[in-house]
């Protein structure tokens, strides 16, 4: 299978005397038609990937070493404005929250379809059809009216819908969905995780799934990494991740999180001595990494 | 960086009143000429730098009046003014805010709405309105800069008793029996007075403002030089001697920049949040 | 639904402007002194004087006086001028076309400063051009308009003569309006020699007046455009591809003006304030100007025709930016 997207041994940190590491050697690749999931506790360094994709990197943050591949070509070195054909077209992005993530003041055909006018070269007239028939996709009853709506005027699940349908409007290879239902209620939850499913497969589009929640990864991934520290430990098909996991992490982490499938099982928080011995891990990197690239 | 800039600003602006000051104090002694004596024989006299000469700086007027020593005896009339003015403005803002800020109640909502109402008004009619009802002089400008600013006072002080009134000190001293008018002197005031320094620097560049205004529509005094006065007379012969005009223009501008730039490295300087 | 606000805001405007009138008029009966003495020709005898009080009703009582003058005010009489012997009315009139032009260039000015200035400043975040932008906002705020009306009269009307200094339009120009809306008329009578020679006259005063309220208005949208540009629909517009500036002017702008208008509203009404000096400085034949001559001369009816005059303009400037601030937040604008 091709590879869509492609991270080697990439370094992120803060540029102060001596850096400040959030991203350590990590590793990543999503094939074509993927869902590829990346868990991990918060601090881990998830976020942090997907803005190193996007290009956007916190102010005072740079990369260090690696590379990401698009698509066979190497868009690591390449700043965010020298590459707005990928962002938006080709790579785009769910919110984590969808009640911030749309412009308060603009109208939902307005945001809907300013990305089809201007990569798709639509009419505005056909770009509101366009909207329209992506609306009812993403199962919205009555797309003419709510496109006339303002963001205050839905809910949160309704709002999600949309920032799904911008996310999927180009037909984009890769769509970076960063924790999409963590800020929704558990019952739309659920409905919003069998959507994105659907318009991932029907539109053939390859996705980078980041969650803190091993449950929600389970259900919709094929591919599950697991991160600590800013590294991937592992990576695994999502069937034998749950079944057969290899690293000490994972399986701490398993035991900690409830699993529908053994509703009887004790859950174990992850151990003291386990996250010690994971720092000692991390202090040995970073010692390297300084005396490779602060001297 | 920023610590040079403040402090040549501040050398700047500290240069800048120094002079004020030592103009204001020392006018009669400092002053070449008496500032009202003509001499026809020698009127429009460019400054020394357009070809005028040596004896007359600055030129002279269409009187022939020394144009330096008028400017001079100008900025005495400003800051007799700016001072008293602000002074009790600052009074009357400072105890009505106090007593606002620290009893609350139906008192302070009649001074805050009274405030409001107070500054929703231009000040700028207001004072000129004002000094048509009293008729002209120094005491109309002095009483309207009064009547214009206290409000400022009254409003920071008001918000910042309401802080102080809160912390553990005050609190202390309530306990320990002190009555509300002790507190307010010796617990609250000091420590809203590093505020009223701040307040009063750039009052000091408002006050100034207000007076050469109204001296500039002819509500001040007419038997004294001012710097509006001044503006007023210059405005006539601009297209022949742009520079009588330009003098105090000049001088103003400078003071209200230079009490303008003091208060704000005052205000970094005492205020902890901006300062970080 | 709109309309109904709209008549809502209306009618609160009313006891507003009472309010203005009744303590106008109560300041006015203060004054020391007496009103119609400005107006004695010397050698004048008692009996001149009592006739001059009757004319203009100043030997009734206060609250008669009071009663007749809103009784006016409801007939849109506002009284005699007594310096010029004109309805006042009549005079407030003639003059208002003037200052209501200079106020809205003034105003649009600003506004167009403003903005540029703060899209750049966020723009060019942390370069030279924010620190030379903030120069020079310092230096525009703490400058009254009064001070940049004389110093723009200096150096460009005089050492540098590049624009008139006095009067609204070049009597050479003929030039008969109908109206006493100069610009709007010869804009629509394509009178454009005229349009050029009013906006020469009204770039400097309408630059004095613009400097100080573009540099408040500018620091208030630079906050809230730093504090929107951290929101999260920022970061999606980014991410859809669109540029910096793109994403400040065609994203950021529009949600930081909702918090800039509620700040600065009133420094909008306050720059009808400053057109009384500025109009004053450039002989410009406004109300301003009006209002000194009034002043000067003590000329009550006038004064309080004027002040008035300046309520209404204040209250319905108020009124204006609010209908703006619900024309551009969607969440006041009802479906």
């Amino acid at each position: 299978m091709k590879n869509i997207l492609e991270i080697r041994d990439l370094i992120v940190g803060i540029d102060s005397i001596p850096p400040t590491w959030i991203l350590r050697e990590a590793n990543l690749s999503i094939g074509e038609g993927q869902i590829v999931g990346l868990v991990g506790e918060s601090g881990a360094g998830k976020t942090m990937v997907s803005r190193v994709i996007l290009g956007f990197t916190p102010e005072g943050s740079r990369v260090f070493g690696g590379e990401i591949h698009f698509c066979g070509s190497k868009i690591s070195d390449l700043n965010r404005d020298s590459r707005p054909f990928l962002l938006g077209k080709e790579v785009t992005y769910i919110p984590q929250n969808p009640m911030t993530a749309l412009n308060p003041v603009q109208r939902i055909n307005d945001q809907m379809t300013d990305v089809l006018i201007r990569y798709l070269q639509l009419k505005p007239r056909d770009a509101t059809k366009r909207a329209v028939s992506l609306l009812s996709e993403v199962q919205i009853h009555d797309p003419e009216k709510v496109l006339k709506l303002y963001p205050h005027q839905l809910s949160g699940g309704m709002r999600q819908r949309v920032l799904i349908a911008i996310a999927f409007a180009c037909n984009p290879s890769l769509v970076i969905a960063d924790e999409p239902t963590t800020a929704l209620d558990v019952t739309v939850q659920k409905e919003i995780l069998g959507l994105i499913k659907r318009m991932q497969s029907s539109h053939g589009t390859s996705m980078l799934f980041i969650s803190h929640d091993l449950g929600v990864v389970s259900k919709i991934c094929d591919v599950v990494n697991v991160m600590y520290g800013g590294q991937v430990l592992e990576t695994q098909e999502a069937d034998a991740l749950f079944s057969a996991p290899s690293h000490v992490y994972t399986k701490a982490l398993l035991s900690a999180t409830p699993r529908y499938d053994r509703p009887g099982d004790l859950l174990e928080p992850v151990s003291d001595r386990l996250v010690t011995e994971m720092g000692k891990t991390i202090l040995s990197w970073d010692k390297r990494a300084e005396a490779c690239f602060y001297k | 960086m920023p610590t040079t800039s403040v402090f040549k600003i501040s050398s700047f602006s500290i240069f800048v009143i120094v002079l004020l000051g030592f103009a204001a104090l020392f006018a009669p002694i400092i002053a070449p000429y008496d500032p009202m004596a003509q001499d026809l024989k020698n009127s429009f006299l460019p400054p020394f730098w357009l070809g005028g000469t040596s004896e007359h700086l600055l030129g002279t007027d269409s009187l022939g009046r020394d144009l330096l020593s008028r400017i001079i005896f100008g900025a005495r009339a400003a800051v007799y003014v700016s001072v008293i003015g602000s002074f009790f403005a600052a009074l009357i803002g400072v105890v009505l805010g106090l007593l606002s800020g620290y009893f609350g109640g139906a008192l302070d909502a009649l001074i805050s709405r009274l405030v409001d109402a107070w500054m929703s008004f231009p000040s700028v009619l207001l004072c000129i309105v004002l000094a048509a009802v009293i008729g002209p002089g120094l005491e109309t400008v002095i009483v309207a800069i009064i009547i214009i600013d206290w409000t400022r006072f009254c409003r920071v002080v008001r918000s910042e008793t309401i802080v102080q009134k809160s912390s553990d000190y005050v609190s202390a001293a309530i306990i320990g029996g002190l009555s509300p008018l002790k507190i307010l002197i010796k617990e609250v005031f000091p420590n809203i007075a590093p505020l009223l320094v701040t307040l009063l620097t750039l009052e000091m560049g408002i006050a100034i403002v207000v007076e050469a205004i109204l001296s500039f529509v002819g509500l001040s005094s007419s038997h004294i030089p001012t710097w509006g006065g001044l503006i007023q007379e210059g405005r006539l012969y601009v297209n022949q001697a742009w520079w009588l005009m330009g003098a105090p223009v000049f001088c103003i501008v400078v003071v209200v920049l230079a009490f303008n730039l003091i208060g704000d490295s005052v205000r970094k300087r005492i205020d902890p949040v901006l300062r970080a | 639904m709109f309309g109904r606000y709209l008549m809502l805001r209306l009618l609160l405007a009313i006891p507003t402007i009472f309010c203005v009138a009744v303590i106008v008029f109560v300041l006015m009966r203060i004054v020391p002194g007496d009103p119609i003495s400005m107006m004695i020709p010397p050698g004048a005898s008692p009996d001149d004087i009592e006739n001059l009080r009757e004319i203009y009703g100043l030997n009734k009582p206060v609250l008669d006086q009071f009663l007749i003058w809103l009784n006016g005010i409801a007939e849109g009489d506002l009284g005699r001028s007594i310096s010029l012997k004109l309805g006042v009315g009549q005079l407030i009139l003639n003059r208002l076309p003037a200052t209501l032009e200079l106020v809205i260039l003034s105003m649009g000015i600003a506004i167009f400063l403003a903005v540029t200035a703060s899209v750049a400043a966020i723009r060019y975040k942390d370069t030279l051009v924010e620190r030379v932008l903030d120069t020079f906002t310092g230096v525009a705020q703490a400058i009254p308009d009064f001070l940049w009306s004389l110093l723009l009269l200096l150096f460009f009307g005089v050492i540098l003569p590049l624009f008139p200094i006095t009067g609204r339009l070049d009597p050479s120009l003929s030039f008969d309006p109908i109206t006493n809306f100069y610009f709007f008329e010869a804009i629509f009578t394509f009178r454009l020699d005229v349009v050029w020679d009013l906006l020469a006259h009204l770039a400097l005063p309408s630059f004095a007046l613009a400097f100080p309220l573009a540099a408040s208005l500018s620091r208030v949208l630079r906050g809230s455009l730093s504090e929107a540009m951290s929101q999260d629909y920022i970061t999606l517009a980014q991410v859809k591809g669109y540029s910096r500036l793109e994403v400040i002017t065609k994203f950021a702008l529009r949600n930081a003006l909702i918090p800039t208008i509620t700040l600065s509203g009133v420094q909008f009404a306050f720059l009808i304030g400053g057109t009384v000096l500025v109009e004053y400085i450039f002989s410009y034949p406004g109300l301003g100007n009006l209002a000194i001559s009034a002043v000067v001369q003590r000329d009550l009816p006038l004064i309080q025709g004027l002040i008035l005059t300046f309520a209404v303009m204040f209250v319905i400037t108020n009124l204006l930016i609010d209908l703006s601030y619900a024309l551009i937040n969607p969440r006041l604008r009802g479906r």
